[in-house]
C-alpha cells in the first residue's frame, strides 16, 4: 500500500444513508485528485433499519410533517437505491470532471465496522457520524466567512507527517485554520514539533495553534476543544489507534466533533 | 401719348464700389452674420427676459435665413448672465420602487452626492462583514445555534434515554424517526427473534412503542416553532450588528448634508434599508444553482446608487440647449428596459434624461418642423409646458405596446424658455389650429425675408467678410462683393432690397472660391462669382432648354414677329426646386354677342385657380363699365392659354388679357414682338406682379434665339420697375435698342404700344373717337347691342 510507485493510491469515502455525501465526496475526489488517487466509495446500508422494517409494527414519525408512516423493506429498499442513485451520479461527474478512477462498493452492515473493515487496503478513509443526519445549520449573517478550522493528530511519525501534509492539501483551497493536537510521546521535543509543523503550515498559508493531547484522558480530553473551536474536518493517523482502539476512537470524533474523519494510513 | 422704352439705367442697378471702399473682404473686420433683423432681434430678447407663463418664443423665417444661428447667439449671451441652475437626480424609493424619487441639487453637488453614496456602499462592504466577522457575532450566533440544537436534541435524547429504559431504541429513519426493540447489544432485534417473544412480551413493546411514538410526534411538531425563535433572536442579533457597523457611516453623510430635507429623509431610508437586506453586504461563496433557482436577477447595491441625469458640475452658465431630434424620449426622457429572464425589467437607474431635462433653468432650442414630425412630441411637450414639469411617461405603455412594468419617476419642476424655429406657414397654421398654441407661444420673432439695399451695403460686404472667413474661403476682391450683393438683390427680386437668405450666400461664397481655386485667383473675383451664378443655373436649367427649344422649333407655337388679332404673348415664371425661369405663353381670345359674359376656358376645364378666374370676372367688369354704360352689356367672349396643360394660377396675365379680348372685338391685330405682364383692376390701372426679371428673360431668351429684330421687348407694370435686376445680355441688348421694356400705368397705355394706335380718351359724353382702340371697341360693342336689339324685337312681333 505504501508503495506508490508501484500500486495506485487508494481514498475510500464511506457513505451512509444520512450524511450529507456530496461534501464528503468532495472532499475525496479533491484529495484524490491531489495524490492522483483511485477514489472509491463504501456505501453501507445500515442493518439495524432493516430489522426495523422487518417487525410487523414498525412506523416511523416524519421527519418533515411530524406523520405516522408505515415502514416496510419494501420502503427502506427503495429508500436505500434512490440514494445509491444518487451517489452514483455524483460519482460519475466526478469521473468526468477529474477523470478520476471510482468505484462503489455497497455492503449490508454496521457503519463504522464495515468502513474500518474496509480501511485496511486504502490509504486515506474518510467517514463521519453515522446514522445521524448532519446537524441542521441556523442561517447567521456571517456563515459563509465561519470557515470551521482543520484538526490535525499529530505525533511525529511518519504517519503524521503524512496527516500534515493532507491537510496542507485541503487548507490549500481554503483559508481555515490549522489546529493541531500534539500528542506526545517520550523524549519528543514539543517546541521542534511546534517549529516544524508551523514552518509547514506557513507553505500552505495557514496559521496552526497547538493542543496538547493528555495522555491520561486520550481522545475525550481535547473534544472539549474541539467542540468549542468548530471543525470542518479532523485528520488522524491510522496508526495511532488501531482495531478496537480505532473504532472506539472514530466514533467518539465523528460522532462528537460532528465533522468528517480522515483517518490516514 | 405712346409710351417710350425704359433707360436702360433702370433696368438694372449696379453697387456702386465708392461705396466698398476696401480692395478685398480681409480689410474687414468681422461682424454678427445677422443684419437688418432688428424686429426679430428685440423680439426675442423681450421673449428671453420676460417672465410669466407661457412666453416661449416662435422664430419664423424660411429655412437657411440663418434664424437659428441669430436665436443660438443671442439666447448664449442671455445665458451668461443667467445661474447654472440645479443639479437633479433620481434616487430609489425604498417604501415603492416603482416610483423613483427625484433630488435637486446646487450645481457640482450632484456628482459629489452620487460619489458619497457610493463611497457609503463601498465602506459599508466593509464595515459589515467585518462585524460579523468579529468573535462577539460569532459568538452569539454560535450560542444561539447552539442552544437551538441542544434544546431539540436534549428533548430527542430525553426521548431516547426513557425508550432505553424499555430497551427501545430511538433512531433515524432515511425520513424520520422511528423506535425498535433493542438485545442486550443495542442491535435492533430482527423479526425472527420478535416473532420468537412471548405474546405478553410482543405486545408490551408494542404498546411501550406506541406511547414513544405519540411523545415523539407531539415532540417534532414543537420543533418548527423552536426554530422560528431561534431565527428571529438571529436577526435581531444581525440587525444589531449592523446597525453598529451602518450608523457609523451614515451619520457621517447626514452631517455633511445636513441642509438638505429630501437628503436626510433619503439616508433615513437607505439606513433601514441597509439593515434590512444586512445579508447581501456578506460575500458568499459561489453556489450551484439548484433546479428552479433563479439567478440573483441584478446587482443588490443598485439600488442604493444615485442616478445624476443632470450635472451642471462644469457649467458656468446657464444652459442653451439644441435638441437636432425632437422625438418624444429625446424630449422627455425615457426609462430603458433590460431583457432577463425572457421578460423587460427597468429600475431607477435606467432613468435617461430628455432634452429638457438637461436645459431646465436655461434654454431650450427646438425646430418646429422636426419636432411636429416626431409623433407624440407636440403634444408631450404643451403638456410639459402647460404643468411646468416634466413627468416621464412611457409612450409605449400609454399606447399600450408593451405590457412590461415600468416606472412613475417623480416629476421634476420645470422652469426654462422654449424657443421653436420654423416656417411662417408651420406657425400660421399653429396659430389657426390648435388652440393651446398661441397661450404657448406669446412671443413671435418674424425674421425678414430681405433688408434695404440702400443703408445696409456696407455692412452687407462685413457680412461677407465675416463669412468668407467663418467658412475658410478666400476674400473676395471689392468687384466679387458688389457683383455678390448685386445677385443678393435679385435673388429677392428687388433692386433696392438685399436678400437675408444667408445659406443662399454662402453657397454662392463657397462656389465661387471653388472657381477662384480652379482660376488660380488668389481672391474671390467678380469673374469668380458670375461664374458661380452661371454654372449653378447650367446645372439646373435643363427643363429651361428643352421648354425654349420647343418654342424655337415651333412645337409650342409663341409669335416674336408681326400683328394678330385676338392673340398676345403672356409671361409666367416656373419655379422648379432652387431654379426660376419665366416662360412665354400664347393667350387667345374670341369674342361674340352675347350677355356679357367672358368665358374662361381654363376655368371652365378646372384647370384655372382661384386669383386667376378673379383676374378675369376684374377684366369684364372693367369692360362693362368703361364701354357699356348706357347699352346693354351685349358681348361674350372667350380666353384661353393656348398649349397650357397644367394649372394656371395667378392674375399677372390679367393685362394681357385684357388687350387680348379688346384686340378681338375690335378687331384690332396686336403686335407679336411684344410680351406683357401685369395685373389690371377694374379701373383700368394696371398693377405690379412677381417675378419680373424672370418674365423678361424669358421672353428675351425667346427672341434672341429667333433673332432680335430691334422692335422686340417686354411690358411690365410701372411699378415694376424698382425690382429690376435684369441679367447683362438683357441690359446691353436694351443699351444696343435691340430689346426694349416698356412701363406702363393703364391699360390704354398697353393698347398704344401693342396696336401702334392711339388708345382714345371719352369724352364729356362718354364717347371715344371713332379711330382710336377705344373707339372701335365701343362702336363693335353697340353693333352688338343693335342686333340684340332687332333679334329681341322680331322674337316678340313672332310671339305676338
Amino acid at each position: 500500500m505504501t508503495d506508490t510507485a508501484v500500486l495506485k493510491k487508494r481514498i475510500l469515502v464511506a457513505l451512509d444513508a444520512f450524511q450529507d455525501y456530496q461534501t464528503l465526496l468532495d472532499i475525496a475526489a479533491s484529495l484524490a485528485e491531489h495524490q492522483s488517487a483511485a477514489l472509491s466509495a463504501l456505501f453501507v446500508e445500515d442493518i439495524n433499519l432493516f430489522h426495523l422494517a422487518g417487525l410487523p409494527f414498525a412506523m416511523e414519525i416524519d421527519r418533515m410533517f411530524s406523520t405516522e408512516q408505515q415502514l416496510d423493506e419494501m420502503k427502506m429498499t427503495r429508500n436505500m437505491e434512490s440514494r445509491l442513485r444518487r451517489i452514483r451520479r455524483a460519482l460519475s461527474d466526478v469521473n468526468k470532471q477529474l477523470r478520476l478512477q471510482v468505484s462503489l462498493t455497497v455492503v449490508r452492515g454496521n457503519y463504522l465496522t464495515e468502513a474500518l473493515a474496509a480501511a485496511a487496503e486504502v490509504d486515506l478513509l474518510l467517514l463521519e457520524n453515522p446514522g445521524k443526519r448532519p446537524a441542521r445549520k441556523e442561517k447567521t449573517a456571517g456563515k459563509d466567512l465561519f470557515i470551521r478550522p482543520v484538526w490535525l493528530v499529530y505525533d511525529g511519525s511518519p504517519a503524521a507527517d503524512r496527516s500534515l501534509d493532507i491537510a496542507g492539501e485541503i487548507l490549500k483551497n481554503r483559508h481555515a485554520e490549522l489546529n493541531v493536537v500534539l500528542k506526545i510521546q517520550k523524549g519528543m521535543d514539543c517546541a521542534e514539533l511546534k517549529k516544524k509543523i508551523q514552518e509547514k503550515a506557513a507553505g500552505f498559508h495557514a496559521k496552526a495553534h497547538f493542543f496538547v493531547m493528555a495522555e491520561e484522558n486520550g481522545f475525550p480530553s481535547i473534544m472539549q476543544n474541539v467542540l468549542q473551536k468548530g471543525s470542518s474536518i479532523m485528520i488522524v493517523n491510522r496508526e495511532l489507534g488501531e482495531s478496537a482502539e480505532t473504532r472506539k476512537m472514530a466514533a467518539l470524533i465523528s460522532e462528537a466533533a460532528g465533522c468528517p474523519l480522515l483517518l490516514v494510513s | 401719348m405712346k409710351k417710350t422704352p425704359l433707360e436702360p439705367g433702370l433696368l438694372y442697378k449696379p453697387c456702386k464700389t465708392e461705396s466698398l471702399n476696401f480692395s478685398t473682404t480681409e480689410e474687414l473686420e468681422d461682424i454678427d452674420v445677422i443684419i437688418g433683423q432688428e424686429r426679430a432681434i428685440q423680439s426675442i430678447l423681450f421673449g428671453i427676459r420676460i417672465g410669466g407663463k407661457g412666453y416661449n418664443i416662435f422664430a419664423l423665417a424660411p429655412p437657411g435665413t440663418g434664424k437659428l444661428t441669430t436665436v443660438r447667439q443671442l439666447v448664449e449671451h442671455e445665458a451668461g448672465r443667467q445661474p447654472v441652475p440645479s443639479d437633479w437626480c433620481y434616487v430609489n424609493n425604498f417604501s415603492s420602487p416603482a416610483k423613483p424619487v427625484c433630488i435637486e441639487l446646487t450645481p457640482g453637488k450632484g456628482k459629489i452626492f452620487q460619489q458619497d453614496m457610493q463611497q457609503l456602499i463601498e465602506e459599508l462592504r466593509i464595515a459589515i462583514p467585518s462585524s460579523f466577522e468579529g468573535d462577539e457575532y460569532r459568538s452569539r450566533a454560535e450560542e444561539l445555534e447552539e442552544e437551538s440544537r441542544q434544546r431539540e436534541s436534549q428533548a430527542i435524547e430525553k426521548l431516547r434515554d426513557e425508550a432505553a429504559e424499555s430497551h427501545i431504541m430511538l433512531i433515524e429513519t432515511p425520513t424520520g424517526y422511528a423506535f425498535a426493540p433493542v438485545d442486550k447489544d443495542e442491535n435492533v432485534i430482527n423479526p425472527e427473534q420478535f416473532k420468537k417473544l412471548s405474546e405478553t412480551e410482543q405486545l408490551s413493546i408494542q404498546e411501550s412503542i406506541a406511547k414513544l411514538q405519540k411523545r415523539l410526534q407531539s415532540l417534532l411538531k414543537k420543533f418548527p416553532s423552536w426554530r422560528k425563535e431561534t431565527k428571529r433572536h438571529l436577526q435581531e442579533l444581525n440587525r444589531v450588528i449592523a446597525q453598529l457597523a451602518v450608523n457609523h457611516s451614515i451619520d457621517e453623510l447626514k452631517t455633511k448634508y445636513a441642509e438638505q430635507e429630501n437628503i436626510q429623509r433619503y439616508l433615513e431610508q437607505v439606513e433601514k434599508d441597509v439593515i434590512d437586506h444586512v445579508n447581501d453586504f456578506i460575500p458568499h461563496r459561489e453556489q450551484v444553482l439548484s433546479f428552479l433557482e433563479l439567478p440573483q436577477g441584478s446587482d443588490p447595491f443598485k439600488r442604493y446608487q444615485v442616478n445624476l441625469i443632470v450635472d451642471h458640475g462644469d457649467r458656468k452658465t446657464a444652459p442653451v440647449v439644441y435638441e437636432d431630434h425632437p422625438n418624444y424620449a429625446n424630449l422627455i426622457g425615457r426609462v430603458d428596459h433590460l431583457a432577463y429572464m425572457g421578460s423587460l425589467v427597468t429600475d431607477f437607474t435606467m432613468i435617461k434624461p430628455g432634452a429638457l431635462h438637461r436645459a431646465n433653468g436655461g434654454y431650450l432650442l427646438l425646430d418646429a418642423r422636426k419636432l411636429l414630425m416626431q409623433p407624440y412630441a407636440w403634444d408631450g411637450l404643451k403638456r410639459v409646458l402647460q404643468s411646468r414639469e416634466i413627468r416621464i411617461e412611457s409612450l409605449e405603455k400609454s399606447l399600450s405596446l408593451i405590457s412590461a412594468a415600468s416606472l412613475e419617476p417623480e416629476p421634476i419642476p420645470l422652469y426654462f424658455k422654449l424657443i421653436l424655429f420654423g416656417d411662417r406657414l408651420i406657425y400660421y397654421l399653429l396659430n389657426l389650429y390648435d388652440p393651446e398654441f398661441q397661450e404657448l407661444f406669446k412671443v413671435a420673432a418674424d425674421f425678414d425675408d430681405s433688408v434695404d439695399r440702400e443703408t445696409t451695403v456696407r455692412e452687407y460686404a462685413g457680412m461677407l467678410a465675416t463669412i468668407a472667413r467663418r467658412e475658410k474661403l478666400r476674400p473676395l476682391s471689392q468687384q466679387a462683393a458688389a457683383r455678390v450683393i448685386e445677385h443678393s438683390s435679385r435673388l429677392v427680386g428687388d433692386a433696392e432690397k438685399l436678400s437675408t437668405h444667408l445659406r443662399s450666400i454662402k453657397d454662392l461664397l463657397t462656389e465661387a472660391d471653388y472657381w477662384a481655386e480652379n482660376n488660380g485667383h488668389d481672391n474671390i473675383a467678380a469673374s469668380d462669382v458670375q461664374q458661380a451664378i452661371d454654372h449653378k443655373i447650367y446645372r439646373l436649367d435643363r427643363i429651361r432648354e428643352k421648354l425654349y427649344e420647343n418654342i424655337h422649333r415651333g412645337t409650342v407655337m409663341i409669335d416674336t414677329e408681326g400683328k394678330v388679332v385676338g392673340q398676345i404673348n403672356g409671361l409666367s415664371v416656373l419655379q422648379l426646386g432652387d431654379f426660376s425661369f419665366g416662360q412665354p405663353s400664347r393667350i387667345t381670345a374670341t369674342t361674340r354677342m352675347g350677355n356679357g359674359k367672358v368665358v374662361d376656358i381654363e376655368k371652365e376645364t378646372e384647370l384655372g385657380g382661384a386669383i386667376h378666374s378673379k383676374g378675369v370676372l376684374i377684366l369684364s367688369s372693367f369692360i362693362a363699365s368703361r364701354y357699356a354704360r348706357k347699352t346693354p352689356f351685349s358681348l361674350t367672349a372667350s380666353l384661353v392659354f393656348e398649349q397650357s396643360y397644367g394649372q394656371v394660377e395667378g392674375d399677372s396675365a390679367s393685362l394681357a388679357e385684357m388687350c387680348v379680348i379688346l384686340s378681338s372685338l375690335a378687331q384690332i391685330p396686336l403686335r407679336q414682338d411684344i410680351a406683357m405682364t401685369g395685373s389690371v383692376n377694374q379701373l383700368g390701372r394696371v398693377q405690379p406682379i412677381g417675378g419680373v426679371n424672370e418674365k423678361i428673360e424669358g421672353f428675351f431668351d425667346i427672341c434672341k434665339k429667333k433673332g432680335l429684330t430691334g422692335t422686340q421687348g417686354v411690358i411690365i407694370p410701372a411699378s415694376n420697375v424698382k425690382y429690376l435686376m435684369l441679367r447683362w445680355d438683357v441690359v446691353h441688348s436694351a443699351q444696343a435698342k435691340q430689346f426694349q421694356i416698356y412701363a406702363v400705368e393703364t391699360v390704354d397705355e398697353a393698347l398704344e404700344i401693342l396696336t401702334d394706335m392711339e388708345a382714345g380718351a371719352a369724352d364729356e359724353n362718354g364717347e371715344y373717337p371713332p379711330e382710336t382702340v377705344n373707339g372701335r371697341v365701343a362702336e363693335q360693342l353697340l353693333q352688338f347691342t343693335s342686333i340684340k336689339k332687332k333679334f329681341l324685337k322680331s322674337g316678340r312681333e313672332k310671339n305676338d
